[in-house]
């Protein structure tokens, strides 16, 4: 893995530091009655722990369901606070609020190895949009940032992304670095043979993943409501079981490339009921006995016959693929598991997992909500599969190759040996005193975070031109041109640098030198290392579009650092058109 | 205050448009802008895929639906590792467009009607874009598109 892991970075940036761990502790929202994910808590005490045992003031961040960005009284934190302090058998002093005067208070005050609960983040609206002055007060309370919220590393919040921008070191906590690493060493370098186990339903969010797996798979079978549409591409008999049919030319490719490359597995057997009495029993909130079921064999499900779970021959299949397999992966339940009898599959194969495969050296990774709420609806003893994920989103992005918002967002670990250098923003400012000039300046700060960059204005002024004869002119006239040539370019600094001043910009250096604008521009950014050249250039005015001048052009064609061309609106545009005639 | 200074000061949040093209140099345009950007800027990803503009001729052969999803998929890719570059600087995109034509034309729609102060570009290959946007532009790689069109 790529990122900075909590425990990589020395004991010494660490200890007395402030650091903010944000955790995940939200329980499912088809959990009623439960207010936190115990297990989820559980997965954060190493890093918890880790931090306690270094010395490091730890501000733990957390929510709970979907306030709106308002407090909700029954979703403050107090219960999670109270959970996590008989876990680490220390007390987690729990605030109000999160950011402002109380919390910061609250964390001036810390002692070495404390650990503190900010409220629900979720009471702020700024969590959600990922909102940078939120993020900013978050910041604002600690020097060190880590994520240990795996479950929500796929969306960009202000306390898992925002905050990144003003807080570093970023690294990841133990529990999100372990999801990471079991990810990747299935993607990345799957010791094979590498099953694949890709059930469900919802084919459209399945078929990146099936593409994305397939170059890294030896075998692959494919389940749930998913394979439905796969067994019609095959031209079985799926009777009313629900197909994808504007997919299916799709599925259709996907087999043709992928059996060439591996072994596609698909149901051989299923239990099935008549699809009227499955409709009548789920529209009765599934009341009652469910409907009467039956298996079919190999010879496919008849009309009007609906399948719920695969049959016990293609449990035997799973088995048989399993055996000598070193890795595995799992994702989707085969059945619909919230009906008791028809969990049966699921339960057998994850059954299958706990018993034999764990211990045999395999590496089998589960992944998925509904899995996993199947997983633990069967009260299994799920702490021996070796790794059953807490998200279920971000795995399955994982899966498809997709990047993780948060996770992008963390250290590199080479930016701990060879942190990237900082230094404050030099831009490069060419100013002649005509009206895109001054609006480049005036916009400077609105399209650039311009704070504390160094500016420098350069005024190129064009060579005199001499007539002929005048090169012998007194040198009387030749000081009175230099003076007035100067006094120009002290009024243009001048009045390009009220703008400036207005949003709080200061220049560094102002020249003025002689030549071709264009080249001029060029030669000075190289010599300053600009990282930024800002040019005005005239915006497209009604009926007359003027294009972009020469200069510009010039520069936008050679310049090697970024060029910022700064239009007039058009409506000023035509103003400053009628103040000149 | 005349009306100079007064678009000094910042009424709304700055609406940076940046086009996509599934190209790495989407890499270098998206790098610069959340770099250079300001705190309050709202990052909008435009993916303007070349192709017949389905919509404006209808007469043309209608993608089908196994088709569009190829499409959808692939545009969430390109959102995907984009978002993940603006997240390695603590952003993020704040909408996210799809749009098939001639890209130049499709940027410049999409610039008018978002009312977007700011482009930010890869290149500076995109003339077209450059010349006629009503916007401001960042180049993010001035040189780069006239230095492989020498060659």
């Amino acid at each position: 893995m790529n990122k900075v892991v909590i425990n990589q970075l020395p004991v010494e940036k660490l200890r007395g530091q402030r650091v903010f761990v944000r955790i995940d502790a939200d329980a499912e929202p088809e959990t009623p009655g439960v207010l936190f994910d115990e297990s989820k808590l559980r997965s954060s005490l190493p890093t918890l722990e880790y931090l306690r045992g270094v010395g490091a003031r730890a501000i733990i961040g957390a929510h709970l369901g979907k306030p709106g960005g308002r407090v909700v009284e029954s979703l403050r934190l107090d219960p999670v606070a109270e959970r996590l302090s008989r876990m680490l058998g220390s007390p987690v002093l729990k605030l109000g609020e999160a950011i402002g005067r109380d919390p910061q208070g609250a964390v001036a005050g810390m002692q070495d190895g404390d650990l503190l609960l900010l409220e629900n983040l979720k009471f702020y609206p700024g969590e959600d949009a990922n909102d940078a002055d939120f993020a900013h007060e978050l910041a604002e309370l600690c020097d060190v940032y880590c994520n240990d919220a795996f479950a929500l590393a796929n969306l960009a919040l202000a306390s898992t992304v925002g905050i990144t921008r003003r807080v570093r070191p970023a690294a990841a906590g133990l529990a999100l670095a372990r999801e990471l690493m079991m990810f990747e060493a299935a993607l990345d370098q799957p010791d094979p043979p590498f099953v694949g186990l890709i059930a469900g339903a919802r084919l459209e969010e399945k078929l990146p993943i099936l593409e994305n797996l397939l170059p890294r798979l030896n075998r692959l079978f494919i389940g749930g409501a998913l394979a439905f549409t796969f067994l019609k591409a095959k031209r079985r008999e799926i009777g009313s079981a629900p197909v994808d049919d504007a997919l299916l030319p799709l599925v259709k490719d996907f087999l043709k490339k992928a059996e060439k490359e591996v072994e596609i597995i698909l149901p051989d057997d299923f239990i099935t009921v008549q699809a009227d009495e499955f409709r009548e029993y789920e529209k009765s909130g599934r009341r009652g006995d469910p409907p009467e079921w039956r298996l079919e064999l190999e010879n496919g499900i008849p009309p009007f016959y609906l399948p719920v779970d695969v049959g016990p021959a293609t449990v035997n299949r799973i088995k048989g693929l399993f055996e000598g397999a070193r890795t595995i992966l799992w994702n989707g339940p085969l059945g619909v598991w919230e009906i008791e009898p028809f969990g049966a599959a699921t339960r057998a194969v994850a059954l299958l997992i706990v018993e034999r495969v764990s211990p045999r050296h395999q590496r089998s990774i589960l992944c998925g909500d509904s899995l996993a709420r199947a997983i633990r609806s069967f009260n299994l003893p799920v702490e021996s599969i070796r790794h059953l994920t807490t998200g279920g989103e971000p795995a399955l992005q994982l899966l498809a190759g997709n990047p993780l918002l948060a996770v992008s967002a963390l250290d590199n670990e080479l930016d701990l040996v060879a942190p990237i250098e900082t230094r404050p923003r030099r831009i490069l400012l060419p100013v002649d005193g005509s009206e895109h000039s001054l609006e480049a300046a005036r916009k400077l700060g609105r399209l650039i975070d311009a704070e504390g960059a160094e500016i420098s204005l350069l005024h190129v002024q064009k060579p005199e031109a001499f007539a002929v004869g005048e090169a012998w002119i007194d040198p009387d006239t030749k000081q009175r041109r230099e003076i007035r040539r100067r006094q120009e370019a002290e009024l243009v600094f001048a009045i390009t640098k009220a703008p400036l001043a207005q949003q709080r910009l200061t220049v560094r250096q102002q020249l003025t030198v002689e030549g071709d604008p264009a080249d001029e521009i060029l030669r000075f950014a190289d010599e300053i290392g600009a990282d930024l050249i800002v040019m005005g250039s005239h915006g497209r005015t009604g009926v007359l579009r003027v294009l972009m001048g020469s200069v510009s052009r010039k520069v936008l064609d050679q310049a090697k650092c970024p060029v910022l061309i700064v239009r007039i609106p058009d409506k000023r545009m035509v103003e400053v058109g009628t103040l000149e005639t | 205050m005349t009306e100079a200074e007064m678009d000094v000061i910042p009424r709304e949040s700055l609406r940076i448009l940046i086009p996509l093209s599934g190209a790495d140099s989407d890499t270098s345009a998206l790098h610069v802008a959340a770099e250079m950007a300001p705190r309050a800027a709202k990052f909008f990803l435009l993916h303007a895929r070349s192709g017949p503009d389905e919509d404006r001729y209808p007469d043309f052969r209608r993608a089908s639906e196994a088709e569009r999803f190829e499409r959808h998929i692939e545009s969430e890719r390109i959102f995907a590792r984009a978002n993940a570059i603006l997240a390695s600087r603590g952003l993020i995109s704040a909408g996210q467009l799809v749009a098939q034509g001639a890209p130049a034309e499709i940027i410049l729609r999409v610039a008018n009607q978002m009312a977007a102060e700011l482009i930010v570009l890869a290149a500076s290959g995109a003339r077209r874009v450059i010349d006629h946007a009503a916007c401001s532009i960042l180049v993010a790689e001035p040189g780069v598109a006239v230095k492989r069109t020498k060659v």
